[in-house]
């Protein structure tokens, strides 16, 4: 009985390693550097990196999605600096968590507004400035 | 009630009794506690924002850092510890803040107390992400 419950303990022990396994593995998608959909029914993943070392840039610093398109946005902080990032005007309300620290990475959703240009900045620091362009969608073919 | 039951109600009691006792323990180290100091922000450009920041020591060389201000018509204000002086901001940040929403904030800074009254430096509040370059209020860090 005590062999039998150890080995029911074992498979336990193993099924649970695996699940948990699968679901960190399932977690990392990668992404490309920068999306520029047309379809605005796709899911469209954006990075933005900033700078290395102390270059405060966001690259790219402009980042085009189409309108309505529903918008996964992160910002990877590659430099050695605290940054973020925040939309200002009509997307205000958009921004990643305020203190991004380096090496760290921070990912918004949101759909895409009318067509126009949408700036964005690091509150951090004055000057560092991005802008997403979203571009209106023609009628399908 | 077999003997098996009752072995299992007695771990059952015992792992709830083990949890309430850690999850207490860990209320107690992450308390708000008192403020080792607080200062007062002066009021700029006609903002009408006024109220305190308070710092309170954490452990691991940390410094809880809170806001509170009466915001005026500023609810969402980015905030900074800047070196230098109200009157001689470097404009560079040093720690930055969460922002001040609805006239609170709470931010952990990895400095102690004693690391910050060190040398000057200045708590600054901004009117909004979409002004930055509008200061609302400032504070220096003195005790």
């Amino acid at each position: 009985v005590r062999r039998h419950r150890s080995l029911t303990v074992l498979i336990r022990l193993a099924g649970i390693l695996l699940a948990t396994l699968a679901g960190g593995c399932t977690g990392s998608t990668a992404t490309p550097a920068l999306a520029d959909a047309t379809d605005p029914r796709a899911r469209v993943t954006v990075d933005v990196e900033t700078g290395t070392g102390q270059d405060r840039r966001f690259a790219p610093a402009s980042v085009s999605v189409a309108a309505r398109a529903d918008v996964r946005l992160t910002l990877h902080n590659r430099s050695g600096e605290t940054h973020n990032l925040s939309f200002t005007g009509r997307l205000e309300h958009v921004r990643t968590r305020t203190i991004i620290e380096p090496g760290d990475r921070d990912t918004v959703s949101f759909v895409a507004p009318d067509p126009g240009v949408y700036p964005f900045v690091c509150t951090v620091h004055e000057g560092m400035n991005g802008e997403l362009r979203v571009e209106a969608v023609g009628p399908p073919p | 009630m077999t003997g098996n039951h009752l072995i299992h109600t007695m771990w059952r009691a015992t792992a709830l009794g083990s949890l309430a006792v850690v999850a207490a323990a860990c209320t107690a180290l992450a308390g708000p506690g008192e403020p080792d100091f607080t200062i007062q922000l002066r009021t700029l450009n006609g903002s009408g924002v006024s109220g305190t920041v308070a710092f309170t020591y954490i452990q691991g060389g940390r410094t809880r850092v809170s806001v509170v201000v009466d915001p005026g018509t500023y609810p969402d204000m980015p905030a900074h510890i800047h070196p230098g002086t109200c009157d001689n901001l470097t404009p560079q940040p040093q720690y930055p803040l969460e922002n001040v929403r609805n006239g609170t904030s709470t931010t952990v800074i990895p400095a102690t107390v004693a690391d910050l009254l060190a040398n000057p430096v200045a708590v600054n509040l901004h009117a909004s992400v979409s002004d930055l370059q509008t200061y609302t209020a400032c504070a220096d860090i003195v005790r």
